[in-house]
């Protein structure tokens, strides 16, 4: 018998009518409100807006009408993305403020199934790097000196620290899987154009994907589950999802060929995580997985070719604005977009045809496995602010270490969760990606859910 | 702004000065919008600039016979929302 997560918990109570939606979002609110001056993950608090969500969704409850899973469940949006009657700000002070009045999409498809967004999240400015100068840094829920990730911190941050049980982010380089990896929350970048992504402020067209974070591997499921057709949640579940009882356990994995890439031994990652991979590779071989080694492709190409495609198209789609707003923007921004404007077209265009390498790579590798294990992060929260970094002894850019593991997966659009496994030796959170072939993100969840059910659910961060 | 050319560059045809050109379009740019690079902020893109370029020519390495670059935009769906009519 499975022990019902967070996000799953409260779909339980609210499904089972055993807690009122108008109380949770108000206490929920209050809670954002106490939090926000410390952590600075939200760009906008919409209390009004979302009391009036909760009524309108409280009253369909009373109707008998039962929406899913998301049903009364308090979320929040990254702030690239438009929720008619809020502002979208990109988190810059380059872009007019704007008051959009119609959802993106992926927000409508969320509020149809009964979600309540409580506010906008804080990101990196534009999702194009660095810190919000508008808004400040997000500050990480497990200890406030640290980082928050990359571009989607605001999400990750409030997830932690249990201010909503779900958020949206966007993911062009690892922008959803870094942030979940340091917050100690579930991370999910579905495959490529799998999710709608209009309404929502480009990063790279290639490469950047709508992504969710949730407590659990159930919240990012369920969200999937109510933005797209090709997902349902009960192929991770193993049966139809019923608020009224506890979920069938879903541990029979008999036939997933599980990889790990044969240089694991050697890469730089804290001691902690190699055990925690072990751990995890264990509880999947036990549950009827085998494992063998994989070669991937040079992880060290994999970095460049994101940071050139995306460099390249946000400074296409931002021309005008670095054109006549540059001073507006964080320096950060301006360097991404900069750099993209020295970038040859042949350069870009060789970078496009090494992508199709990597593809036909990992399309290879897929030939001898169904899922894919890797780290997400090489290590844990690295202190805010900072330039350079130790990995391994050595001192390296921060972008630079945070791209090791996770463009890969931006590159091929292959669908990638990562899910806490272990902590730092400073007791910070550590995250482990699980990825699988294009369309096949159930087989990729299923795995995670496994490993959820068999080491309890994931540990929150502690706010006071 | 001057940069240095990339080493080995395996296209060979890039140079310094069409590398120092493309910077002092960017540089200018910024310029007209009130922004002029100097002092550490311009060391740090010229060193991303320069690191960029080395990563590239690694890049060329790669033997890319026979492959045809599949651009997938997803243009339909990438139509940058509210901000769309930016700045």
């Amino acid at each position: 018998m499975t022990q019902a997560t967070q996000f799953e918990r409260l779909a339980q109570a609210i499904g089972s009518r055993e807690l009122n939606i108008n109380e949770l979002v108000s206490r929920k609110i209050d809670l954002v409100q106490r939090a926000n001056g410390r952590l600075n993950c939200f760009t906008t608090i919409a209390a009004d807006y979302a009391m009036k969500e909760a009524s309108r969704v409280q009253q369909l409850l009373d109707e008998g009408v039962y929406l899913g899973p998301l049903h009364g469940v308090p979320i929040a949006v990254k702030d690239n993305m438009d929720v008619g009657g809020l502002p979208t700000t990109g988190a810059s002070n380059a872009l007019a403020q704007l008051f959009p009045d119609e959802d993106a999409p992926v927000v409508s498809q969320l509020r149809r199934k009964g979600a309540v967004i409580v506010g906008k999240t804080n990101m990196y400015e534009l999702a194009a790097g660095g810190v919000s100068p508008k808004y400040g840094d997000v500050h990480n829920p497990w200890d406030l000196d640290k980082s928050a990730g990359a571009s989607s911190s605001g999400s990750a941050c409030a997830v932690a620290a249990g201010l909503v049980s779900g958020a949206t982010g966007t993911d062009a380089g690892g922008s959803v899987r870094v942030p979940a990896s340091v917050c100690g929350v579930v991370g999910l970048k579905p495959t490529f154009d799998l999710v709608d992504a209009r309404g929502v402020i480009p990063g790279s067209y290639n490469i950047d994907h709508v992504g969710f974070l949730a407590p659990d591997v159930f919240g990012v499921a369920a969200m999937l589950d109510a933005v797209t057709e090709e997902f349902a949640l009960e192929e991770v579940m193993g049966a139809k999802w019923d608020p009224r009882h506890v979920s069938v356990h879903v541990s029979n994995l008999a036939g997933l060929r599980v990889g790990v890439p044969e240089s694991l031994e050697n890469e730089p990652i804290l001691p902690n995580l190699h055990s925690a991979i072990a751990r995890l590779l264990a509880v999947l071989q036990s549950s009827g997985a085998s494992v063998r080694r994989i070669e991937l492709p040079d992880l060290s190409l994999t970095g460049t070719l994101m940071i050139v495609i995306h460099a390249v198209e946000a400074a296409e789609y931002h021309r005008a604005l670095l054109a006549s707003r540059a001073s507006d923007l964080s320096s950060g921004v301006r360097h991404l977009l900069a750099l993209g404007e020295t970038v040859k077209a042949t350069d870009y265009v060789h970078c496009q045809r090494v992508r199709e390498v990597v593809i036909s790579q990992m399309k290879k590798v897929h030939e001898q496995i169904d899922i894919l294990v890797l780290p997400t992060l090489q290590m844990g929260a690295w202190p805010a602010g900072a330039e350079e970094i130790d990995v391994d002894g050595k001192s390296e850019n921060v972008i630079a270490a945070i791209t090791r593991y996770t463009p890969l997966f931006n590159l091929t659009g292959q669908p990638a969760v990562s899910i806490p496994c272990g902590l730092s030796p400073e007791g910070l959170p550590l995250g482990v990606q699980l990825a699988g072939r294009p369309h096949e993100d159930a087989v990729v969840l299923k795995a995670a859910r496994v490993y959820e059910e068999a080491v309890g659910p994931f540990r929150l961060a502690e706010v006071d | 702004m001057q940069v240095t050319s990339r080493p080995g560059h395996a296209n060979g045809h890039e140079t310094e000065r069409s590398l120092t050109s493309r910077m002092q379009a960017v540089t200018a740019m910024l310029e007209s919008a009130g922004v002029t690079l100097e002092g550490p902020d311009a060391e740090k893109l010229v060193a991303a600039v320069e690191q960029m370029q080395n990563d590239l020519a690694r890049v060329w390495q790669v033997d890319v016979k026979g492959i045809v670059p599949s651009i997938t935009y997803s243009a339909q769906r990438w139509t940058g929302g509210a901000n769309q009519e930016e700045p």
